[in-house]
């Protein structure tokens, strides 16, 4: 029993439900508790310890009933239990948790019955097959040897939907299928009863190839492709956004979000421990000499923060449109620990997108911004300057400037001037350019001249050097 | 296994009796939580009775009831104990005398600091300590029920303060060492998640969400709670609260604006909804001018759906 609950959380986890291995103790005393008869008990038990979001309760929710093919009404609970009646007590048990379950016990009660149940079968049930209880019974029958052959087949280790295949074929084995072809086959060729026979026996396949087939896709389901998805989001962290595929650029969103939550978090701790700050000694002094100067009150110094504001300044032509999409993303994502943060975009003149952000989820309005203000061949000369005309009463020893471009103006106007003066007002002047650096000052690559306006120029050719990019760029703003 | 069933049936019928109207989910996790000794932690939006369960969970477990108010700023010398100051101060004061008598005859400085080291920490024993709540609820020596009300609001810092006594119900205090609860008390944590609490709290909880109840449930809510109320107004006000949760609110009326509402319906001796009393009386459900103003024109077409 204990293996089908780890099995449980195994596909919790991979369906995107953190669970630690605390939690999984817990579940384990819940359903000691408990008990596995009432189904509704268990579902609300397990949930108390395993769920603990919004998000993940409606994870929970979907996944116990894929796992144990679960009706939450009472009366449907009660026939299940009622068919796996007349079974001992323990695959009483697994036959209630379903498919998943009775692999992990069921599996030793070999192949030989298999065969001759089902021959055993055959005569009984062509008579009786008009009454549909019988019916009922021989599927049941039907999948039952189905669950035992997946066992065998140790179907729980199926991860790829390439290895559908492979698996198909180790069930069907372990169900003597190569024999029962043969068999039909045979029979085929025979007089009208044992035609008649064949056929019946072809249904019977049939209906286990259909049952294997959704076992596998069930199987498939609940481990969500977990494995395939865990490789390619690590693939995407290091590939760079140019050579990537716009399959993979629309997955990218909820990765960045990922990132965001996890550099927020870390940041958040950081910010209060700084916010301590140091004993204020005349006054603890002042205010404690009613105890005769014995500081029984301490007073810190009230440091007040400054806020420090980020500007975002982000190319959107065609060559980096897609990294200034990401830049946004990530900012936006990390509202949390930058709240005050205005956005910029151009191609030509430099716009405020600010507002779009706010009154949009960011996803509509990246959409929003493109259609607006995207394609187009930069003009860094007009962008900059317009830039600094915009904020440059605004920029002061707090602010930080990022923008995000390669430096290619196409031989025009550079805005050198207006990026110097923003330069020198600012704290931090950073410049993330998505090229590798050895394509740096090639061609019309003005990036050599726009490093000596600013205080940082960084490549920030993949996902996992933007995530570091910005983890350093917290630590330096906290 | 039949046996925790009935527990959970009985314990919501005993909760019923002091007039709280458990869900299976409510009854189930409180019975885990007592069985496991697990603290719980109820999310879920204002008003749907968060608190009241812990009020209703100490009477029927007949123990007190230690409430400790989360807020912004809240450290362990409010939440978990402090010294006495001025009576460590006021004795020192009294015992000067005292202390010279003890100190007669020891020879210098050094002789007089020996002396006083063999005298113990006697100014940071527990005479001293003044408990707060998290402690008090700690040394009950009946058990109690501790509820850490909107923990959501305190800082970080208090949640990783709260861990240790979460996790082993003990308190770490320097001077004296480690304070064990002689009785595990019940410990209900409620948030109205304005925002996330940390992963290492979650892990240690049993998580609880209570949302806006089913019509019928608040239907028997509202019985327990206001019995005198008459069957066919009660039915139309709770039909008429729910279609008002459909739109999109500042502040969705929660059970409690629905007892309170239908307290004051019976105090205006009304027996069923008509558009005046609702149009009077919406201010008691809804408690945002916007709110209102965009309930008030649709007011027609919710009173005869609610018919």
């Amino acid at each position: 029993m204990q293996e089908t609950l780890l099995q449980f959380i195994r596909h919790l986890r991979h369906a995107g439900v953190t669970i630690s291995t605390a939690e999984t103790l817990d579940a384990m005393s819940v359903a000691a508790q408990l008990g596995y008869r009432d189904k509704t008990l268990l579902y609300h038990g397990l949930a108390a310890c395993l769920a603990k979001t919004d998000e993940q309760r409606q994870q929970y929710h979907s996944c116990f009933k894929q796992f144990f093919e679960f009706d939450l009404k009472p009366d449907v609970a009660n026939e299940s239990e009622e068919t796996a009646e007349n079974e001992s007590s323990e695959s009483e048990a697994n036959d209630a948790m379903s498919g998943q379950g009775s692999m992990g016990g069921g599996g030793g009660s070999g192949q030989g019955n298999q065969g001759q149940s089902g021959q055993n079968q055959s005569g009984q049930d062509q008579e009786q097959s008009r009454s549909p209880k019988s019916e009922a019974q021989n599927f049941d029958q039907l999948r039952a040897d189905v669950i035992r052959a997946a066992a065998q087949a140790q179907l729980e280790q199926l991860r790829f939907p390439t290895q559908r295949g492979i698996f198909r074929r180790r069930i069907l084995e372990a169900l003597n299928d190569p024999q029962r072809q043969s068999e039909i086959q045979a029979l085929g060729n025979g007089d009208a009863q044992q035609q008649e026979r064949s056929r019946w026996l072809q249904q019977q396949r049939d209906i286990q190839l259909e049952m294997v087939r959704e076992m596998i896709d069930r199987q498939l389901l609940l481990t969500n492709n977990a494995e395939a998805r865990a490789t390619q989001e690590a693939l995407m962290r290091d590939s760079s956004l140019s050579a990537m595929d716009q399959y993979y650029r629309k997955k990218l969103p909820p990765l960045i979000r990922k990132l965001a939550k996890k550099l927020a978090s870390r940041h958040k701790q950081r910010l209060h421990r700084a916010k301590r700050g140091k004993p204020d000694l005349g006054k603890t002094l002042r205010r404690n000499i009613a105890y005769g100067g014995v500081p029984f009150n301490r007073y810190w110094r009230q440091k007040k923060r400054e806020k420090s504001e980020i500007y975002v300044l982000c190319d959107l032509s065609g060559s980096v449109s897609a990294w200034s999409e990401v830049l946004m993303l990530f900012v936006q994502a990390l509202a949390e620990v930058l709240p005050n943060t205005r956005s910029f975009v151009f191609c030509g003149r430099s716009h405020e997108v600010s507002e779009e952000f706010k009154s949009f989820p960011a996803e509509q309005a990246l959409a929003l911004i493109r259609h607006k203000h995207g394609m187009g061949s930069s003009d860094y000369g007009l962008a900059l300057n317009s830039f600094r005309d915009q904020i440059i009463d605004k920029v002061n020893r707090r602010s930080c400037i990022i923008i995000l471009g390669d430096g290619r103006g196409n031989g025009g106007d550079t805005g050198i001037d207006a990026l110097r003066e923003l330069y020198q007002r600012a704290r931090l002047l950073l410049w993330f350019n998505p090229e590798p650096q050895s394509n740096w000052n090639t061609g019309d690559s003005e990036i050599r001249r726009y490093q000596s306006a600013s205080h940082y120029v960084a490549e920030c050719g993949s996902l996992r050097k933007l995530e570091y990019l910005l983890d350093d760029l917290l630590t330096l703003m906290r | 296994m039949t046996n925790a069933r009935q527990q959970i049936d009985t314990l919501i019928s005993q909760l019923a009796e002091q007039g709280y109207i458990a869900s299976d989910n409510i009854a189930t996790t409180l019975y885990l939580a007592k069985m496991l000794e697990r603290p719980i932690l109820i999310e879920g939006p204002p008003g749907v009775g968060k608190t009241e369960l812990a009020n209703a969970t100490a009477a029927v477990l007949n123990q007190p009831l230690v409430r400790l108010q989360c807020y912004e700023g809240l450290d362990e010398s409010k939440a978990l104990y402090d010294w006495k100051y001025s009576k460590q101060l006021l004795y020192v004061q009294v015992l000067k005398e005292k202390l010279q008598d003890v100190l007669a005859g020891t020879e210098g400085l050094s002789g007089a600091v020996e002396k006083l080291h063999q005298l113990d920490d006697i100014f940071y024993s527990e005479h001293f300590l003044e408990p707060r709540p998290l402690l008090q609820a700690l040394k009950s020596d009946t058990g109690a029920v501790l509820l850490i009300d909107e923990i959501d609001k305190a800082d970080y810092e208090f949640e990783s303060l709260l861990l240790e006594i979460l996790a082993d119900f003990k308190v770490s205090v320097p001077e004296i060492g480690r304070i064990a609860a002689t009785h595990k008390p019940l410990v209900i944590l409620t948030s109205n998640n304005t925002r996330d609490l940390s992963d290492a709290l979650k892990r240690r909880c049993l998580h609880l969400y209570i949302p806006f109840p089913e019509a019928d449930l608040e239907g028997r809510i509202v019985d327990s709670r206001v019995p005198e109320i008459s069957e066919q107004l009660r039915r139309q006000l709770v039909e008429f609260v729910h279609s008002v949760r459909q739109f999109d609110l500042k502040k969705q009326p929660a059970i409690s604006e629905t007892i309170d509402w239908a307290r004051s319906l019976l105090l205006l001796h009304a027996d069923k909804l008509d558009r005046q009393l609702v149009e009077d009386s919406l201010n008691v459900l809804l408690k945002y001018e916007e709110d209102i103003d965009l309930v008030r024109p649709e007011l027609s077409s919710l009173l005869r759906n609610s018919h």
